[in-house]
């Protein structure tokens, strides 16, 4: 899943894309409001982690910004205002979700779950696939009831991929959300990670549950879908 | 309360009151006098009439013609008159028939003078009496000379007087008028004069009502200058200047506080964020326990911003109260699982008389910041195997909530420094678990909500808190 941070402590910044990073997510950060609405408009966020108070461009500005462009985007507001009339105001902007500083960090991994469920349409945080099985809240996944032992990128791509189950789900869409600025997606690299994670979630003798759809993309289904 | 409406309508009917009752005895005074002076008039005509017609005879005898004709005026009756002549001896010469043998008064008067005079009737009525001292006139012979030397004619005194029932029957009357015209009119007047108050001070309930109706959230709303009285224009204009200013005020004051949170949050978000994602990745346990330090850091540094600027919102009117029906019984309930597992490593006995159904006009989430203020001071305080007492009860219209806990070292004199900001029982303790302002909070946040709020100490090492909520 691919995160927006835009925040202009550069500190906070620094290490919650590392924390966010760490659970797999990628993460692309701005400073100000500017660059963060320039990576808004070009990058296909699942969730955008906005500050409100921001340099050259605040919060709320960018916010509608981005309604105005109909860019549906999931917004999490990060802010240190924690009076009702300014959560009021941001949830009237179009935000989704407000979150007060400081905050703790389980609290805002909790919340941005709970936004890409919602960018899925998906209501529980547990996704089963035949005898695959993702706890989105807990990040862990069991396939015949054993634990899976999931880095955080194979479990950011195998949870896209549980997300969109049923569809075709090209290179190019896996890159723009389990990649972030930070990392140069190679040409292989998306095939390598599928790869990766199909040795870890496929049981020998059995089909894999990812099937390829040469020039098109991947597909994650149970056996009997 | 002083009330402009009801000492202007008051001064208004005094005045009037006075004016009539001063012009209604002036009037009573008038008429009474100029009733009397007629009256008396038409006695003295008479009696003049009587002395006029009255003479001394060749023989020396009186004649009074008058008495010789039987007037019924002077015949008994409930409205007659009456007279009565006596010589210089003071022997009765002449009584009227109406006096039936008895006596008027006798009153003596000068020659030159006529006196007037109330005296009692024979019959005990009121009645007025003219007394004139006279001579009577000789009979002449019919030469015109007169055979009596006047030396021998003495000088009489007539008194003639008659009932003054019917000018007291008068007067009476045009009293009664006077009073009931001095009580009526200004009673009138007054309704009127108030009616006329009120329509003249409309443009002031006005200015009232729109000054009532401003709160903090309405300081962008001004008074109306155009059509406004010449009287209250300069207070209409000086009031919106203190608005634009109050405004200025406490924009300057939203900012400041919204500066401060997110000065303040900022960098306890970083030094938190840093903390959480570093504990995450850290397998030394010693670098584990630095970052536990500076995370716990952290969260108390955030609790007391927290608290810091709620005090800071509350103290500048900024926050907002939102009144609906809430279920206090659930509420403590609900509100005491969160610390029930604390109590319980505490080793606290804890007992709870919470009435069911306990439904009370208030803010919820203020009462939410009280009672968790309450329970956290009270748990905090209580010492290990203590006793926590919750009782919450109706009392006729009012409901009472007490949170008593046990405690080893506050004092009676500790009490009225509870509430001060900051205040510690022991100055030198930084458990880091409370920032001093907790009950600072909840005194504010009970005053906002209009909870009485009272601490005592009914026995030695037994701290009592109790919110005392009037129904509205």
């Amino acid at each position: 899943m691919r995160l927006l941070l835009v925040e202009d402590s550069k500190r906070l910044r620094t290490h919650l894309r590392k924390g966010l990073r760490g659970e797999g997510y990628a993460v692309d950060v701005a400073g100000d409001g500017e660059q963060g609405l320039w990576l808004a408009e070009i990058n296909d966020y699942d969730v955008i982690i906005l500050d409100l108070m921001l340099p050259k461009l605040d919060g709320l500005g960018l916010l509608r910004s981005l309604r105005a462009q109909g860019r549906k985007t999931h917004v999490l507001i990060l802010t240190a205002k924690d009076a009702v009339e300014d959560r009021v105001a941001g949830l009237e902007q179009g935000a989704d979700d407000y979150l007060v500083k400081p905050f703790a960090f389980d609290e805002l991994l909790a919340r941005i779950q709970a936004l890409v469920r919602r960018s899925y349409g998906a209501k529980s945080p547990a996704i089963a696939i035949g005898d695959l099985s993702l706890d989105t809240a807990r990040r862990v996944v069991m396939r015949a009831g054993h634990e899976l032992p999931l880095k955080p990128r194979e479990y950011s791509l195998l949870h896209f991929l549980a997300m969109r189950r049923g569809e075709v789900v090209s290179r190019t869409e896996i890159e723009r959300h389990i990649y972030d600025e930070l990392v140069e997606p190679m040409s292989n690299v998306v095939d390598s990670a599928i790869c990766q994670l199909r040795k870890k979630i496929d049981i020998k003798g059995r089909p894999s549950l990812i099937q390829t759809r040469r020039g098109m993309g991947y597909l994650l289904r149970g056996p009997d879908e | 309360m002083k009330s402009i409406k009801r000492s202007l309508s008051l001064s208004m009917f005094s005045v009037l009151f006075l004016l009539v009752g001063a012009f209604g005895s002036l009037l009573y005074l008038y008429a009474q006098r100029v009733l009397l002076s007629q009256f008396d008039a038409q006695l003295m005509d008479k009696a003049l009439d009587f002395t006029a017609t009255s003479e001394m005879s060749e023989k020396g005898e009186y004649e009074f013609e008058l008495s010789k004709v039987a007037l019924p005026k002077f015949e008994p009756s409930s409205t007659a008159e009456y007279y009565q002549v006596w010589g210089d001896n003071g022997a009765v010469l002449l009584r009227s028939p109406s006096l039936e043998g008895r006596d008027l008064p006798r009153l003596t008067a000068d020659a030159s003078k006529i006196l007037l005079r109330d005296i009692s009737l024979p019959d005990g009525r009121a009645g007025r009496a003219v007394v004139l001292a006279f001579v009577p006139g000789m009979e002449e012979d019919e030469h015109g000379n007169s055979p009596v030397m006047s030396a021998t004619r003495q000088r009489l005194c007539l008194v003639m007087a008659r009932s003054r029932a019917e000018l007291d029957r008068i007067l009476h009357v045009l009293l009664l008028v006077i009073i009931l015209a001095g009580i009526g009119l200004p009673a009138i007047a007054g309704l009127l004069v108030q009616r006329l108050i009120l329509r003249g001070l409309r443009p002031l309930d006005q200015v009232a009502e729109q000054a009532a109706s401003i709160d903090a959230d309405g300081l962008w709303r001004r008074f109306p200058v155009a059509g406004m009285p010449r009287e209250l224009l300069p207070i209409c204009v000086r009031l919106n200047e203190m608005f634009e200013r109050l405004e200025a005020s406490f924009a300057r004051e939203r900012r400041f506080v919204d500066n401060a949170a997110h000065e303040l949050r900022t960098p306890i978000a970083e030094l938190r964020s840093l903390a959480e994602v570093a504990l995450r990745q850290a397998n030394d346990p010693e670098l584990r326990e630095t970052f536990q330090d500076a995370l716990d850091i952290a969260v108390q540094m955030g609790q007391l911003t927290d608290a810091l600027l709620a005090l800071a919102r509350g103290e500048s009117g900024r926050q907002p109260v939102e009144r609906s029906a809430v279920d206090l019984s659930r509420l403590l309930a609900d509100t005491w699982l969160r610390f029930d597992g604390q109590a319980r490593q505490e080793e606290q006995s804890v007992e709870q008389e919470i009435a069911p159904g306990l439904v009370i006009e208030s803010d919820r989430t203020l009462l939410c910041a009280i009672l968790d203020n309450v329970f956290s001071n009270a748990l905090t305080h209580t010492p290990r195997a203590g006793r926590i007492r919750i009782e919450a009860a109706r009392e006729g219209d009012e409901i009472r909530l007490t949170v008593g806990n046990s405690s080893r070292d506050l004092l009676p004199e500790d009490l009225e420094r509870l509430f001060e900001p900051f205040w510690r029982k022991d100055a030198a303790r930084t458990d880091g678990r409370h920032s001093g302002l907790g009950l600072y909070l909840v005194q504010l946040y009970a005053r906002l909500l209009e909870i009485e709020l009272a601490v005592d100490m009914p026995e030695a090492g037994w701290f009592r808190l109790t919110l005392h909520y009037r129904g509205q």
